[in-house]
């Protein structure tokens, strides 16, 4: 079953069969299968440059945010995009819905050539893709009431009769879990959890088809993150929702992703199911990813070994080979490895990663994997 | 259907503060005082602010002039509140208009950016090299001495302060995650400018004007005090101040030390307001809740 792609070329998710990853995703959901993608992004690349004229000549201070990034989300499917802080995720998440230029690549919501758009037929496609931030204290304006808070994006959006935009103003708050009493007080009467219940009503009141979540739980208590997770997934459910859910946590990630993409300094380099990519991580980053994310037991987390130097050793200039190269312990001492930037290609049917040699730190450091709840995968025997 | 709007608790926890800050509650009064009797001073006061009696010229305080006459005989009671509400009425005049060309100019440098924002730039720092007198004596020699000469000068003086505190608040509030969440609903450009920005620069700009005001009435009353501000007969605090400072050595001191007084006291109580209105109204726009 495993076609490895040995002509080295990229395989576009969006090129695949798209009849069959989406049979490939999780049970119970309810992604259209044989449809068109929702929301296509192929080759999205930003940069940002240092403001200092002499700097950007010398093209001194550059970060490369995003790379080529590729990925293609369903409709009603929930895909994660994963990876340690700067990896590029947000400001992916951000060149989706054009609150960020890129500088190339395409985004395609449902046909539509959103980088094409001008900002007035932007505006009106705003209604159909929304974000969640995930700072519950700055996205909400101090100076207006909840109910004013969710009232607006219907107003922006032209519903003019006041007592229809109150009523279905006062219906979300209540479909999100707060009361219509509660409508007229400023937002900062409300804990991080009913704050982000707030963003989440503001966000779904236009009925979006596409919302980025831009990691919505990270800055709540664990236990009120599990309450807007649940939000989240019944919501998802009721209103057929596509979410592009950033996260860095992996659990969460399992928790509510039919897939997931990982991200390392602005290139996704693996991608596949999530039941997959838990079972078969293929990319040592993504090895070490799992291996990173803690485990309620002493012993295991014992006699884990972190596989990858914990930073780019410093000074290093990225070379013309893998990005990862100067701390990945298969690829340290390839030539392949520090001259050929790999490609991401497809191993297995969805499942997509960017390495020259797949799975092989997995082997290397399979005994400490194997004590964790992650069972073996029987594709890598 | 009445709808009970249900009071922000930024304006509950606010007016509690001021309620309980005495210094401020007597400022405001002793304020709300002085423009109540400048501006109904002709109603109170029955004698003429250009009336010359030559039968009693430079009269001591009395019961029929309580602040004695000046040289010509003028009752100077008449004259200080003529001149108080030349003074602040002008002091008002150079606020509002420093204000609304310092909030227009700094929305448009802060929200534009861009060679907008380094024009306007470049030119405030430009005026703000000129001390305020200077460039209102500029202006007052290029058009001609009076109080508007000085107030377009010093209106010109005071917008820059405006400008480049509005500038780098919409800078900063355009930043934050409220108005990228605004953006991301399909909100226009100008509602994000004047619903969500200009909003939380109020407080700012009132903080700026009751600090611009004092200063402004000192400068006119200097300009006023070098002849170069409000010309004779015209009742202007400062340049009753320079004329009667000539006879403090006679001993006719009242001709000088009422204009004065009244000067000092209304520019004290409008600091103290400024000093403790920045308490209050943080310009970062985050709110003390006393609970």
């Amino acid at each position: 079953m495993t076609t490895i792609n040995d002509d080295g070329g990229t395989v576009r998710p969006g090129d695949g069969d798209a009849v069959e990853r989406g049979m490939r995703l999780g049970s119970g959901s309810a992604v259209e299968r044989g449809a068109r993608p929702l929301l296509e992004v192929h080759g999205l690349t930003k940069t940002y440059r240092s403001k200092s004229v002499s700097a950007r000549l010398r093209r001194a201070n550059e970060v490369k945010a995003l790379r080529e990034v590729s990925f293609d989300v369903m409709r009603g499917e929930t895909l994660g995009l994963v990876g340690e802080s700067g990896s590029g995720k947000s400001t992916a998440a951000s060149c989706v819905l054009r609150l960020t230029e890129p500088d190339s690549g395409s985004v395609t919501f449902d046909g539509v050539d959103v980088r094409a758009l001008s900002k007035a037929e932007l505006r009106r496609l705003r209604s159909r893709m929304q974000i969640v931030f995930q700072d519950p204290y700055g996205s909400l304006d101090p100076r207006f009431s909840v109910r004013e808070l969710v009232e607006e994006p219907l107003l922006v959006h032209g519903l003019r009769d006041e007592k229809a935009r109150r009523e279905r103003a006062l219906q979300m708050l209540e479909r999100v879990g707060l009361s219509a009493s509660q409508a007229e007080l400023n937002a900062h009467a409300f804990s991080g959890g009913q704050r982000q219940r707030i963003a989440i009503a503001r966000a779904l009141v236009l009925n979006p088809e596409l919302v980025v979540l831009d990691e919505p739980v990270t800055a709540l208590d664990v236990s009120v993150q599990a309450q807007v997770l649940n939000l989240l997934t019944e919501l998802q459910k009721e209103l057929n929702l596509t979410y592009l859910f950033i996260v860095h946590d992996l659990a969460v990630a399992q928790y509510l992703c039919h897939r997931i993409a990982v991200m390392y300094l602005g290139e996704i380099v693996e991608m596949a199911s999530s039941q997959e990519l838990f079972d078969n991580p293929l990319h040592p980053y993504t090895v070490t990813l799992l291996m990173a994310a803690p485990v309620p037991d002493p012993d295991v987390m014992a006699g884990r070994r972190t596989a990858l130097g914990t930073t780019a050793p410093a000074g290093s200039k990225p070379g013309p080979g893998c990005p990862l190269q100067p701390r990945c312990p298969v690829g340290m001492n390839r030539p392949e490895c520090s001259s050929q930037r790999p490609l991401l290609r497809e191993v297995a049917p969805g499942h997509l990663v960017a390495c020259h040699y797949p799975g092989e730190l997995k082997a290397a450091v399979a005994a400490p994997l194997a004590n964790t709840a992650i069972p073996e995968s029987p594709l890598n025997p | 259907m009445a709808v009970a709007v249900a009071e922000p608790r930024i304006a509950v926890a606010r007016r509690r503060i001021v309620q309980s800050d005495r210094v401020l509650v007597g400022a405001l009064a002793g304020l709300a005082l002085i423009a109540l009797i400048v501006v109904a001073g002709p109603f109170l006061w029955h004698y003429d602010a250009n009336a010359a009696d030559l039968t009693a010229q430079l009269a001591a305080p009395s019961a029929d002039h309580p602040l004695g006459t000046d040289n010509l005989g003028r009752d100077l009671l008449a004259r200080v509140l003529d001149g108080a509400r030349t003074s602040l009425g002008a002091g008002a005049v150079v606020v509002v208009a420093g204000a609304v060309l310092g909030s227009v100019t700094g929305l448009l440098a802060g929200a534009l950016g861009g060679m907008v924002d380094t024009a306007l730039t470049w030119l405030t720092n430009s005026i703000l090299c000129f001390p305020s007198i200077m460039l209102a004596m500029a202006v007052v020699m290029a058009l001609k001495p009076g109080i508007p000469a000085v107030v377009i000068g010093l209106s010109i003086h005071s917008f820059p302060w405006y400008m480049r505190t509005i500038r780098g608040e919409v800078m900063r509030i355009a930043a934050l995650d409220f108005v990228k969440s605004t953006n991301a609903i399909g909100a226009t450009q100008g509602r994000i400018l004047f619903r969500h920005i200009f909003p939380h620069l109020i407080s700012t700009i009132v903080l700026q004007m009751a600090a611009v005001f004092g200063a402004s009435v000192l400068s006119l009353a200097a300009m006023g005090f070098l002849g170069m501000g409000a010309q004779p007969p015209t009742a202007e605090l400062g340049a009753m101040i320079t004329e009667g400072q000539q006879f403090f050595l006679t001993g006719q001191w009242w001709l000088a030390a009422f204009p004065g007084l009244v000067l000092l006291i209304a520019v004290t109580l409008t600091t103290i307001v400024a000093d403790r209105a920045r308490e209050l109204l943080d310009p970062r726009g985050e709110y003390i809740v006393a609970d």
